[in-house]
């Protein structure tokens, strides 16, 4: 469903939320900075943790975050366990955010964990998720998440 | 028969075998069975274990076999369809609930898994009947399979799960026609599978892998036999490390548009094989520029020297809007159905040959070769022609005649560029459609003013697929655009690669066997080409591994990409530079994604068989079962048909570790572990019949990656066997945790600390601090002057000794494992009254 950075501000900020950091975040430059950085700022502001996929734990190792090198598909695996034991979180978490993925990846991952409550925070509108941004161009996308940041620093 | 008259028996030794107990159901193959137990068991064994065999076997006789792979590694599925319109009560949406039918949504998954499947296996058997009955036609029934020098047991897959051998045509048929009989059976529960589990459906999508694995055997050897393709099973060992030597072109630079460029695109070699004949006759090799596209340019490049090989068959759009090519010999696979439209774009001919893809023309195999080629020379711009020998003759004669009288050129001038970047309004909708995210208004606007820099970029990343034209609102050809910025960099594309070599020498299988146990693993990549990144990032693998010590197969066009790997410090290309053996630090190309039966399971059967004594006719679980420590690794890189799909299937069946990367991702289904879940983690003492845990390996079956460092790092890890020799874990624990330190930001895996058993096994450079991590971070004990563990933690908790550690986590060395109870060693009451 298309929302609003307020919106999806507002869901990130449920501590139970999970931020997963794809291979893009590391790839994708908009507004004149890396899309890991946006992801970093997010994670901050709403104090959630980091799943840092690809190669993305290299750039926020370094960052005042909670965060892990994880293979994306066990923690979608680890969702559908009856006992949650993955201790990047202490339990399951209820919400997933997701930031920086090949859409055909994402898309997978979406349509693997049924009924979780999924948050995207790339620049396109998605059915699978519940939450996801309006299509924007590239501009816009950087401003929406600026517009995010923004409402988390609230 | 021996022994009793009346009793059909087998004899190993001095022990009688009742064949018919041997098997489900004798039915008529009583000498094919007891040959496989006399020539492949021995005595020992047939006094240990019951002798069971699964000749020509239905997917229930391995069904024991994969619900324990299944049970571990339950299906996860992706990209998930909630509507069931399969009878005539539907559509049920079964995201609320099960259907009327009462399948629920997971049920429903696995139908359509076993269908994805089912699709991959009918797509490559009917090329294989075509094939046959071609080989038929020419040379009888009744004509000899070759063998060649090196090829001692025979074709392995085909043996595994048929038992059957292939000496004549009559035999291949055999075979062919059990794979159609199964692949009837198996399509009928895709269709009525709502009666069945998702464990059913599965096992069955397995066994579509393993007979698709046996119809890949028949295809190599007919190929060999009756065509002359490159094959090392006929060399002598010391010359196949050189063998094929590096001389096949691979790119668009190498094409010399001067001449008359005739295409082969598909599955089916034999119309190229026709043309090629042709060719030869009439000495026209230095007049028609020969070139391959997908499998046929694999299979092609095996009988022809002089054939080149082009783009990844994703990236067909790009070659046709090159416009190089003048005639296009489709067949079927490997192609797109917006074909005739591309082509038409600059007057390309296309020759179709293939009922499979026919495009809707009218076949013409009953007119005369010299009516068609005067068709396609003058305003045809396509033909259908169903007749192989005719098609290659057509193709060969057309593209003489046809060279000269196409559009000049294609291609957008300077000005045109400029115009056409001066109609982007920023949208960003092709960005949004790119599969790669790679085109934005970002790449488009600054060739406004005659920058096309950015546009250039793309010609090596881009896939081609044509999403940003679909979405562009203002019409802009953008795929038109990176070309008309990219003639250097095609002009630069030129590389060599060894030919496909085919079959993986008994020699070579015992030299693996003997340094195997401190081979890090083997590795076979395999893909179409569609995948994020660049062209080189299939080489940068190969090269990572290959550099790593690793045994290094490719197949199918992944090949082709790994062949970009260039050495800046050697000045080689991957393929000049290491030996073509199946061995560490090798690099050997085996063919198309066709001969995909060739570079894995058939050499970890010989493996089985010559290290261990596994039988290996009819024993597809036996050797499935002990073949799971062996660290062999399949990588899907850019898979993008039915038959990929089926082909990891095959795989994972066969204890093959399956990575897929990006874009593959749209497999249906994974086959993933839980390390957490202790109790998946256990197997049999193969002599007290006892389940012992073990460390979580292979955590995953087939599984999903997202960049090429995530592949190497899971690649190392998923080598790991829970029985192996210290120095063996040792080189794995250091490729690992150096992965780990390269990409992942000097980070240590999650999960390392699983995997200690012993002090010994944690490498030199690296000792120091996985003490002290062990220590403060998960509870061993640690002696640290003398640099040793003294207690360690198990995952239950208690601590241990050294000495106990070995005994309670894990598999020693030398003991016996299984996991199929009946395969547990049991003393025969009368050798124990001895």
């Amino acid at each position: 469903m298309s929302a609003t950075a307020v919106d999806i501000a507002k869901s990130l900020k449920d501590k139970k939320t999970l931020l997963f950091t794809g291979a893009l975040c590391d790839t994708l430059e908009i507004g004149g900075k890396k899309l890991l950085e946006y992801a970093a700022e997010i994670a901050e502001g709403a104090g959630i943790p980091v799943a840092a996929t690809g190669n993305t734990i290299a750039g926020l190792v370094d960052k005042n975050l909670t965060t892990k090198k994880v293979f994306a598909m066990d923690i979608i695996n680890y969702m559908r366990a009856e006992k949650w034991e993955e201790p990047l979180f202490k339990e399951k978490p209820e919400t997933l955010a997701f930031i920086g993925y090949y859409p055909s990846f994402l898309n997978m991952m979406l349509t693997a964990l049924g009924d979780t409550k999924t948050v995207t925070l790339d620049n396109v509108a998605l059915e699978e998720a519940t939450l996801s941004p309006p299509d924007l161009n590239l501009d816009d996308w950087a401003k929406f998440l600026n517009d995010v940041i923004g409402e988390l620093k609230k | 028969m021996a022994g009793n008259p009346g009793k059909l028996t087998a004899k190993v030794g001095k022990t009688e075998i009742d064949v018919p107990k041997t098997v489900r159901d004798i039915r008529g193959i009583e000498d094919l069975v007891k040959d496989a137990i006399e020539e492949t068991w021995n005595e020992n064994l047939v006094n240990q274990i019951k002798v069971w065999l699964t000749p020509f076997a239905h997917a229930n006789d391995i069904a024991e076999w994969d619900s324990i792979l299944l049970e571990r590694y339950p299906p996860l599925y992706t990209n998930t369809e909630t509507r069931c319109s399969d009878c005539y009560q539907g559509p049920c949406d079964l995201s609320k609930g099960k259907g009327v039918c009462g399948i629920d949504c997971d049920t429903y998954q696995a139908k359509l898994s076993l269908l994805t499947a089912c699709k991959g296996l009918a797509s490559f058997v009917s090329d294989t009947r075509d094939l046959l009955e071609y080989c038929v036609k020419k040379h009888g029934i009744d004509a000899e399979i070759k063998w060649g020098l090196a090829m001692t047991y025979g074709y392995m897959n085909t043996l595994a799960i048929s038992g059957q051998n292939l000496y004549s045509l009559a035999d291949v048929n055999k075979v062919l026609s059990y794979v159609e009989g199964q692949l009837a059976e198996l399509l009928t529960a895709a269709s009525h599978g709502h009666d069945c589990t998702v464990t059913d459906l599965e096992s069955k999508v397995f066994h579509a892998g393993s007979v698709l694995l046996a119809a890949m055997d028949v295809a190599e050897a007919l190929r060999w036999t009756f065509f002359g393709f490159l094959w090392s099973g006929d060399q002598e060992l010391l010359d196949v490390k050189d063998y094929p030597k590096p001389y096949t072109q691979v790119g668009l630079g190498t094409v010399d548009t001067d001449k008359p460029v005739l295409v082969f695109v598909g599955n089916d070699f034999v119309p190229a094989y026709e043309a090629i004949q042709f060719i030869k006759k009439n000495k026209l090799e230095d007049k028609i520029e020969v070139c391959g596209v997908g499998s046929v340019g694999h299979d092609m490049i095996r009988f022809y020297e002089p054939a080149k090989l082009l783009v990844t068959p994703v990236k067909l759009t790009k070659l046709l809007r090159l416009g190089i090519v003048d005639v296009l010999v489709v067949s079927d696979s490997c192609c797109k159905s917006n074909m005739l439209e591309e082509a038409a774009k600059t007057d390309t001919r296309i020759i179709a040959t293939n009922f499979k893809q026919s495009f809707g023309l009218t076949e013409r195999s009953f007119d005369s070769v010299d009516d068609i080629v005067k068709d396609l020379t003058e305003d045809l711009k396509a033909v259908l022609v169903f007749d192989k020998d005719k098609a290659g003759e057509i193709a060969a004669k057309a593209v003489q005649k046809v060279k000269g009288k196409r559009k000049k050129s294609y291609l957008l001038s300077a000005n045109q560029v400029k115009e056409q970047a001066s109609k982007c309004d920023g949208c960003d909708a092709c960005f949004r459609a790119c599969p790669n995210r790679i085109i934005s208004s970002k790449v488009i606007l600054p060739a406004k003013d005659g920058d096309t820099s950015k546009l250039a970029e793309l010609c090596d990343s881009s896939l081609f697929c044509g999403k940003c034209e679909a979405a562009c609102p203002q019409d802009i050809p953008i795929m038109d655009m990176i070309l008309a910025s990219s003639s250097e960099e095609i002009k630069e594309d030129n590389v060599r690669m060894r030919a496909g070599r085919g079959f993986i020498s008994q020699l070579e299988v015992r030299d693996i066997a003997i340094t195997g146990f401190n081979l890090p693993g083997v590795v076979n990549i395999t893909g179409c080409g569609n995948y994020p990144g660049s062209d080189k990032d299939v080489g940068w693998l190969t090269n990572e591994f290959v550099d790593s010590n690793l045994a290094i197969t490719v197949t199918g066009c992944s090949a082709q990409d790994a062949a970009r790997y260039f050495n800046e410090k050697t000045k080689k290309f991957i393929f000049e530079q290491f030996p073509s053996l199946y061995n560490p630090r090798c690099l050997a190309n085996i063919g198309g994604c066709s001969s995909q039966g060739m570079p894995m399971t058939s050499p970890t059967y010989k493996l089985g068989y010559l290290g261990y004594r596994c039988p290996y006719k009819a024993t597809f679980e036996m050797l499935s079962d002990f073949m799971i420590k062996w660290p062999a690794i399949l990588i899907l890189w850019g898979p993008a048909t039915d038959v990929m799909y089926t082909i990891a299937a095959a795989h994972a069946r066969s204890s093959i570790k399956v990575i897929v990367g990006p874009h593959g991702s749209n497999f249906k289904r994974y086959l993933t572990g839980n390390k957490y879940d202790r109790s998946k983690w256990w197997s049999l003492h193969g002599l007290e019949n006892y389940k012992k845990e073990i460390e979580p390996l292979p955590e995953n079956l087939i599984y999903p990656v997202e960049t090429k460092e995530e592949a190497v790092a899971l690649t190392y890890k998923m080598c790991m066997g829970f029985q192996e020799f210290e120095t063996t874990r040792m080189g794995k624990f250091d490729l690992w945790l150096n992965a780990y330190k390269k990409w992942f930001g000097k980070t240590m895996p999650d999960d390392w600390h699983l995997f200690v058993k012993r002090d010994v096994e944690l490498p030199f450079t690296k000792k120091a601090k996985m003490l002290r991590l062990l220590a403060e971070e998960h509870g061993f004990e640690i002696d640290k002057k003398r640099g040793r563990i003294t207690k360690f933690k198990h995952r239950d908790g208690r601590m241990l000794d050294p000495g106990e550690i070995v005994e309670e986590y894990g598999m020693r060395v030398g003991l016996y494992t299984t996991f199929l109870s009946r395969l547990v060693y049991k003393i025969r009451a009368d050798r124990l009254e001895e």
